[in-house]
């Protein structure tokens, strides 16, 4: 798994690529934490090139989420791929993230 | 970490075990998704298989050891057609995970527990999923039951061509254990029931032939023959040779040396 942070204007692009699992999920979840303690308040994450996603991800990504909320800002996902996004559905995670098709689209969102 | 594999008529059975951390699941869901090609699920089945895998051993590792990177387990997969049962076996605390609650998703973001999502996902991906505290441990079952294949000829992988009009080789490659034997046996009476009766066997890539095999031979050149069709094999390698002669199937079926021998014959039938 690789992460890549952009800051943009009004938003940190997170780009992650490769296997999201057990073993690689805490660190996607230490790299964003870094950037909510420095006060970043809006996250896109970028899935287009996730692979593969256990629920050890989504907790990351929920968590972060839960994060964000309370000071008032969002995290929103763009560009899954059709297993990834099944993998959301099923944990019921598309009701609680907005997840958007394209990553301009999301970027654009905040 | 060790392997093992038997093997039954119908059903093989395959175990991988050792002390398993987190950088241990990919190489125990690569395992499983081999076995559940093997059992010939397709391959939405084939990844919800290593989906779920991923989740329990995650649980186990989490749950039973408490996170201690070399607990010992066991992951076993019988395969069968179109079934895998997976099997996950350890001798940590006892963690039951089918009555772990659900997680709860909600707009509201103080109700939100994401804990029990694996589980959650597991449920979701497996058509069965139980749970047991035995003298061997926990031990969790898993069953994935594929898509019925539609599409025999297709699906069963083994080559089957129109070498001339009216004339089909069915052309098997290598070992004809007892899984690729009911895809023959499968294939050839396909084949038969669609009029398509006028059969060569090339078995010059086939290197073993199990009991299953010869079966599906005899009941494929049976079916050929009882529809007015005509059934050869040929290119047949010694040591399969030696299996037909043994059984003494020489004298039934009409064998020929090369394909193009067979293609003559069988032409000359027609």
């Amino acid at each position: 798994m690789d992460v890549k942070i952009q800051e943009m204007n009004r938003v940190d692009l997170v780009e992650v690529s490769g296997r999201v699992d057990s073993s690689t999920a805490a660190d996607l979840g230490a790299k964003m934490n870094e950037r909510i303690n420095n006060g970043t308040l809006n996250i896109v994450v970028d899935l287009s090139q996730v692979d593969y996603m256990s629920s050890g991800g989504l907790r990351e990504l929920v968590a972060a989420l839960k994060r964000v909320k309370k000071d008032g800002g969002d995290l929103r996902l763009c560009s899954p791929s059709p297993r990834v996004r099944e993998v959301l559905d099923l944990a019921g995670l598309d009701t609680i993230f907005q997840i958007f098709e394209e990553q301009v689209k999301a970027v654009g969102s905040f | 970490m060790s392997s093992s594999v038997s093997a039954s008529q119908d059903q093989r059975k395959l175990s991988v075990l050792g002390r398993f951390g987190y950088g241990s699941i990919p190489m125990i869901t690569q395992f499983v998704a081999d076995a559940a090609q093997e059992a010939r699920l397709d391959e939405d089945a084939v990844f919800h298989c290593q989906m779920a895998v991923d989740e329990a051993c995650t649980n186990v590792i989490e749950h039973a050891y408490g996170e201690d990177p070399n607990g010992n387990f066991e992951v076993s997969c019988w395969i069968e057609r179109g079934k895998v049962t997976i099997q996950i076996v350890d001798q940590g605390k006892s963690f039951d995970p089918t009555t772990a609650p659900a997680p709860k998703m909600s707009a509201n973001l103080d109700e939100i527990r994401p804990g029990g999502v694996g589980i959650h996902l597991i449920k979701k991906l497996m058509d069965e999923v139980r749970f047991e505290r035995t003298e061997r441990g926990n031990v969790l079952t898993l069953v994935k039951i594929g898509q019925p294949l539609a599409e025999h000829l297709v699906s069963t992988g083994i080559p089957v061509r129109e070498e001339s009009p009216g004339v089909w080789v069915v052309a098997p490659i290598g070992q004809v254990d007892s899984l690729i034997a009911s895809d023959l046996d499968q294939t050839l009476s396909d084949l038969v029931s669609q009029g398509r009766n006028h059969l060569v066997i090339d078995l010059a890539e086939v290197t073993y032939m199990s009991s299953k095999g010869i079966k599906a031979l005899v009941s494929g050149w049976r079916q050929a023959r009882d529809s007015g069709g005509e059934f050869i094999l040929c290119a047949i390698a010694p040591r399969v040779q030696a299996i037909i002669d043994t059984i003494g199937l020489g004298q039934i079926f009409a064998i020929h040396s090369t394909l193009s021998d067979a293609l003559t014959a069988i032409s000359a039938v027609k």
